[in-house]
C-alpha cells in the first residue's frame, strides 16, 4: 500500500514554542485508503502535529503535501477545506443545534440566502446511511449519546469532501457496541479512499484497524512499521524510550508498618473514575500516573473534596471522611494544587504576597471571622518565610503574580498549600510547564515536606518524573489503578507504560 | 490619613477632577458680591476704617432671608464694640421710619446687604449706602453651590459604596435603584402609621431608618442567594430583584408619596452639623469602613480574590458563595441606606425614587477606576468618579446647558472611563 502515491506527505516538520522543541523534523506519510495507529506518550508531540495538518498551527520549517499538492493551510477553515478532519475527543457540536443543522454548520446550503432544508436533509440521510446510522437528521443533539456525536462529526467531515480523517482517542468514551460500530465505519471509510489517522493508547484497537503503526517520541518519528510485523512489545518501547530520569532523591519507602493516614474504597464517580483502591501513609511521596484521559485529575479532584463520589468512601485519620468542598478539605489538613495554576490557581493581578497567603488569611488575623484585621506585617512575615523556603525569584512580595515566570509562580502556589500545613497534599502536575532549575527546587520542596511527615500524591503524565520522585507508582488507566507499586531503581517507563496502555479489550 | 493621600493620588480619576473643576471654575467666574457674616465684616470694617464721626448712628438694612440675618449679626457685633449705635430695617417701610425718625443722633451712613442695597428708598435719604463690594468669584467654588454638590451626591455615593463591591467580586447589583425606593417608602410609611405620622419622635424615627436598612439588606441577600445557589448570572437575578422591588416598593406605598412625617425627619438630609451637611459626614465615613473593609480584613481580600479568579479563590478555600451573599446584602443594605436618606431630604417617601439610579451608581464605579470584570480596584476612587459626575452635571447646569447635551456629556465620559480600563488592561 505505502508504494502508491501518498495522499499525504509531510517532511522535516519542525515546530518549537519559545525554547521548547516539540517536533524535532517529523516524517509521515498516508496512502488513500490507509489506517495509520498514531502512538505516542504524553508529550510527545502528537498533537501539535496534528493541529499543524489541520491548519490550527503553523510548523517553523518543513514541508507538506496533499495528493501531490503543497498543503499550507492559514487556519482551520482552510485545513477543513483542503480535506483534512480532526474528531476530538472533545467534540466540537451544538448542543441546541439539530443534527442537520450542526452538520451544515457554517456551509449551509443556500440559495439567495434562503437555507434549503429539504436538500439539507437529504443529503443529511444520505450521509448518515452511509455510515450506517438511524439516527433522525432532525434531532437535537442535546439528546445524543456521546458514541451518536462522533459519528455525527464523521458525518460532517465527510460533507466536507475530507481525503485525511484524524480520529483522536475517538473509543475513549463509547460503550463497546457503540466502538464496533465505529470500527466498521472507520473500515468502510478505508474502502472509500479515505486516509485514517487513528490515535489511542488502545493496542488491542491498533492491532485490529490499523495498517501500519507510528510512534511518536520526544517530537521524532521512532517507530514505523506496516501490519503483521508491528508487535506490542515493541510498540511499548517505543513509546517509552529508554532513558531514565535522573533520580533526584534516594526512593526510599515508607515503612508499611506505618498506620494509613488516608484510604479510598472502591472510591468512584462516573465516568471517569471507578473503583479506586488506594492507600497513603504519612511521609510517603506517591507518584500517581498514567495516559491522558486515565482519569489522574479526576481522581485527585475528588481526594481533594472538589467533586464528590458517587460510590464508595474515604478514610482519612482513621475515621470516614466526607469531601465538602475545598475549604472543608484544607481545614482538615488536605491541600490541592490544581493542574492549571492560571486558570484555577493564581489571582495574576494580585500581588505574591497575597496569593501566598489568601489560604491561611483567618489564622494570620489570629481566629475566625470575616471582619477580623490582615496585619501587613504578619502577611510580610509569611512571605519571607516561605520564599527562602521555596527559593522564589524575585523576592518581591508586592510583584504582581502573572509578572513572575511560570516555575516561581508553582513556587508561590505551592507555598499558599504549605503555609496551611497540610497532612495530606495532592498535585497535580506540579512541574508542568517549569523550567529545569524550578523543577529541581520543586523536588526539593516536596522531598522536604515528605521528610517532614506530610503525605504526598503527585500526578504527573511524565513517566520519567514518577520515576525520578516517587517513592511509590501507581498507574491509573481508564479510570482504575492498573499497578501500585514501589519504585525500585531499574524501573524504566516502559515498565510503566506496560500497565499505563489496555492490552485487553 | 496619609493612606487615604496615597490612594487618593494614585488615581487619575483625581487629577480629572481637579481638572475638570478648575475649568468649570473659570468658566463661572463672575461678579459676585459676598454674603452673609463675610459680607458683613466687609461693610463694618468699611465703614470703622472710612467714615466714622464721633457719635455716628448707622442704619443696617437687610431682607428677611437667613444670610442676611447673619450679615445684620455680625455688622451689630463689630460696631456694637465701637459703642455705635445702629438701627435695623427689614423691609423699605422700617427703612424709611428708621431714616425719618428725629430723636437721637443723626445717622451718619446705611449699611445694606447685597440684595437691600438695590431698595430706591434708599436713595432718597441722601446718606451714604455702604454694600459689599462685588468681586469676581467662580459661582462653581462658591460654598453653597460646593455644598450643594456634596449633597446631592451623597446618596448616589453612599449607593455606590455598595456597588463597589459586588462590582469587585465580578457581579453587578441592578436592583439599588428599586431597593432605594422601597426602603424610602417603607421608612416614611413606618413613621406614619405606627409611629405617629407628623408627631413622630426620634426614637420611632431611627427605628424605622433601620428597618428600612434591614429590608434592603434582606432583598440584597436574596439576590445573593439566588446568584449562588441558583447559579444565576448577577445581571439577571438582580434585573429580576429590581422588579420585584419596585412592585413592593408600589405596593407598600399604594402608589403614593407618603409625606405624613415631622418635621425633625429632614435632619439626615438637611441639616449640617458644625457647618458640614450630615450626609456628607455620612458618607465620609462609609468611604473609610469599606476602604478599610478592603485593604485591611480578611473580606476584603476574599472579595478582590472571588472577583479575580472565582475557581482559584474556591480551591483557595475561600467560602466564594457566602463572600458573594454578603456583598449582595451590604449593597442592599447601603441602597436602603440612600432611600432613607433621600426620603429625608425631599421630606416624603415616594415609590418612584431611585429610577436610574443603577446607572448613576455603576457609572460611578466605572468612571473611578474599579474594573467591570472584577477583582481589582478602589473604594475612594468610586467616590472620586461620584464626584466627578455630581461636578459635571452641576457645572453644565451652572453654565445653562441643555440636560439633553448633559447626557450625552455623560454618556462619553463613562464611555471614556471604559476605554481607559480596556487599555489599562492590554
Amino acid at each position: 500500500m505505502t508504494e502508491i502515491i501518498p495522499l499525504l506527505n509531510l517532511r522535516q516538520i519542525r515546530k518549537s514554542f519559545g525554547p521548547n522543541e516539540v517536533l524535532k523534523g517529523v516524517d509521515f506519510r498516508l496512502a488513500p485508503g490507509e489506517v495509520v495507529g498514531f502512538l505516542g506518550a504524553n508529550g510527545a508531540g502528537k498533537s501539535t502535529l496534528m493541529r499543524i495538518l489541520a491548519g490550527i498551527l503553523r510548523p517553523d520549517s518543513g514541508e507538506m503535501t496533499l495528493q501531490d499538492k503543497s498543503h499550507s493551510p492559514k487556519g482551520p477553515v482552510q485545513g477543513r477545506d483542503a480535506g483534512i478532519s480532526i474528531v476530538h475527543q472533545e467534540l466540537s457540536l451544538v448542543d441546541s443545534l439539530s443534527i442537520v443543522d450542526n452538520l451544515f454548520l457554517g456551509r449551509e446550503i443556500h440559495r439567495l440566502g434562503q437555507i434549503r432544508q429539504t436538500e439539507q436533509l437529504r443529503q443529511a440521510r444520505q450521509i448518515l446511511a452511509r455510515l450506517g446510522s438511524p439516527l433522525d437528521p432532525d434531532r437535537k443533539v442535546a439528546r445524543l449519546r456521546t458514541g451518536e456525536k462522533q459519528i455525527i462529526e464523521i458525518a460532517r467531515a465527510l460533507l466536507h469532501q475530507t481525503r485525511v480523517l484524524i480520529l483522536d482517542e475517538p473509543t475513549a468514551a463509547l460503550s463497546p457496541g457503540e466502538a464496533e460500530n465505529l470500527f466498521r465505519i472507520v473500515g468502510e471509510l478505508s474502502n472509500q479512499g479515505i486516509g485514517v489517522v487513528y490515535i489511542s493508547h488502545r493496542l488491542e484497537e491498533i492491532d485490529r484497524l490499523a495498517d501500519r503503526v507510528v510512534v511518536l517520541r520526544d517530537g521524532r518519528m521512532v517507530y514505523d512499521e506496516p501490519r503483521g510485523v508491528h508487535n506490542r512489545a515493541a510498540i511499548i518501547a517505543a513509546m517509552a524510550g529508554r532513558d531514565v530520569g535522573e533520580h533526584v532523591q534516594v526512593a526510599g519507602s515508607a515503612n508499611p508498618a506505618t498506620p494509613h493516614l488516608f484510604e479510598t474504597i472502591n472510591l468512584g464517580r462516573k465516568p471517569l473514575v471507578n473503583k479506586v483502591n488506594l492507600v497513603l501513609r504519612p511521609g510517603e511521596l506517591v507518584a500517581l500516573t498514567g495516559l491522558v484521559g486515565s482519569g489522574r485529575t479526576e481522581l485527585l479532584r475528588l481526594l481533594a473534596g472538589i467533586d464528590q463520589p458517587d460510590e464508595g468512601r474515604i478514610v482519612y485519620r482513621g475515621k470516614p471522611f466526607h469531601p465538602d468542598g475545598p475549604a472543608h478539605s484544607l481545614r482538615r489538613g488536605i491541600g490541592f494544587l490544581p493542574e492549571d495554576r492560571k486558570d484555577q490557581g493564581l489571582f495574576l493581578a494580585h500581588s505574591a504576597r497575597t496569593n501566598l497567603s489568601i489560604s491561611v488569611l483567618e489564622e494570620l488575623a489570629g481566629g475566625k471571622g470575616l471582619l477580623r484585621h490582615v496585619r501587613n506585617r504578619d502577611e510580610s512575615k509569611l512571605f519571607d518565610d516561605k520564599s527562602d523556603l521555596l527559593g522564589l525569584q524575585p523576592k518581591n512580595p508586592a510583584l504582581a503574580a502573572g509578572r513572575f515566570s511560570g516555575g516561581n509562580q508553582q513556587k508561590i502556589l505551592l507555598g499558599r498549600i504549605l503555609a496551611s500545613r497540610p497532612g495530606l497534599l495532592l498535585l497535580d502536575e506540579p512541574t508542568r510547564g517549569v523550567d529545569a532549575s524550578a523543577r529541581r527546587d520543586i523536588y526539593r520542596i516536596l522531598a522536604e515536606a515528605a521528610g517532614r511527615g506530610a503525605a504526598i500524591l503527585f500526578a504527573t503524565s511524565e513517566f520519567a518524573e514518577a520515576l525520578a520522585l516517587g517513592q511509590r507508582i501507581v498507574v491509573m488507566r481508564e479510570g482504575t489503578i492498573a499497578a501500585d507499586f514501589p519504585n525500585t531503581p531499574g524501573l524504566s517507563p516502559g515498565d510503566i507504560m506496560r500497565h499505563a496502555v489496555s492490552e485487553q479489550s | 490619613m496619609r493612606g487615604i493621600i496615597l490612594a487618593l493620588s494614585g488615581q487619575r480619576v483625581l487629577l480629572a477632577l481637579l481638572g475638570i473643576c478648575a475649568v468649570f471654575s473659570l468658566l463661572t467666574i463672575q461678579r459676585t458680591a459676598p454674603e452673609g457674616t463675610a459680607a458683613g465684616e466687609q461693610v463694618a470694617r468699611v465703614f470703622l476704617s472710612e467714615k466714622r464721626p464721633p457719635m455716628a448712628r448707622v442704619l443696617v438694612v437687610s431682607t428677611n432671608s437667613a444670610e442676611d440675618g447673619q450679615f445684620s449679626v455680625r455688622v451689630a457685633e463689630l460696631l456694637g464694640e465701637q459703642g455705635i449705635l445702629i438701627d435695623f430695617a427689614q423691609s423699605p417701610i422700617q427703612a424709611r421710619e428708621a431714616a425719618e425718625g428725629k430723636s437721637g443722633p443723626p445717622i451718619s451712613a446705611v449699611l445694606a446687604t447685597g440684595s437691600a442695597s438695590s431698595w430706591p428708598v434708599l436713595e432718597r435719604f441722601n446718606l451714604p449706602v455702604l454694600a459689599p463690594a462685588p468681586s469676581l468669584w467662580p459661582v462653581f467654588l462658591q460654598r453653597s453651590n460646593l455644598l450643594n454638590i456634596a449633597s446631592q451626591i451623597s446618596v448616589i455615593a453612599i449607593i455606590a459604596a455598595g456597588m463597589t463591591l459586588v462590582i469587585m467580586t465580578g457581579g453587578i447589583d441592578l436592583s439599588v435603584g428599586s431597593i432605594a425606593a422601597l426602603a424610602a417608602v417603607v421608612c416614611t410609611r413606618l413613621v406614619r402609621d405606627h409611629f405617629g405620622g407628623i408627631n413622630a419622635g426620634a426614637p420611632g424615627m431611627i427605628v424605622s431608618g433601620f428597618a428600612a436598612i434591614c429590608v434592603g439588606g434582606v432583598v440584597g441577600w436574596g439576590s445573593g442567594a439566588i446568584i449562588t445557589w441558583c447559579s444565576v448570572p448577577p445581571f439577571l437575578a438582580t434585573m429580576g430583584v429590581m422588579l420585584v422591588a419596585s412592585g413592593l416598593a408600589f405596593q407598600v406605598s399604594e402608589g403614593q408619596s407618603v409625606y405624613q412625617v415631622p418635621d425633625a425627619f429632614t435632619w439626615l438630609g438637611r441639616e449640617s452639623v458644625g457647618g458640614v451637611p450630615v450626609v456628607v459626614i455620612l458618607t465620609l465615613v462609609l468611604y473609610a469602613l469599606a476602604s478599610h473593609l478592603i485593604q485591611s480584613t480578611v473580606l476584603g481580600r476574599y472579595i478582590l480574590a472571588t472577583g479575580s479568579n472565582p475557581v482559584a479563590a474556591y480551591l483557595a478555600g475561600v467560602p466564594v458563595k457566602r463572600v458573594q451573599r454578603i456583598v449582595y446584602a451590604t449593597s442592599g443594605a447601603l441602597a436602603a441606606l440612600g432611600g432613607v436618606i433621600l426620603a429625608s431630604q425631599l421630606k416624603s417617601g415616594a415609590p418612584t425614587y431611585g429610577q436610574m439610579y443603577e446607572l448613576y451608581v455603576i457609572a460611578a464605579v466605572v468612571v473611578g477606576g474599579t474594573s467591570l470584570s472584577g477583582g481589582q480596584g478602589s473604594v475612594w476612587g468610586t467616590l472620586v468618579g461620584a464626584l466627578l459626575i455630581a461636578v459635571i452635571q452641576n457645572g453644565m447646569n451652572l453654565l445653562g446647558m441643555e440636560s439633553y447635551t448633559q447626557k450625552i456629556v455623560l454618556g462619553l465620559v463613562l464611555l471614556a472611563a471604559v476605554l481607559a480600563d480596556r487599555l489599562r488592561r492590554s
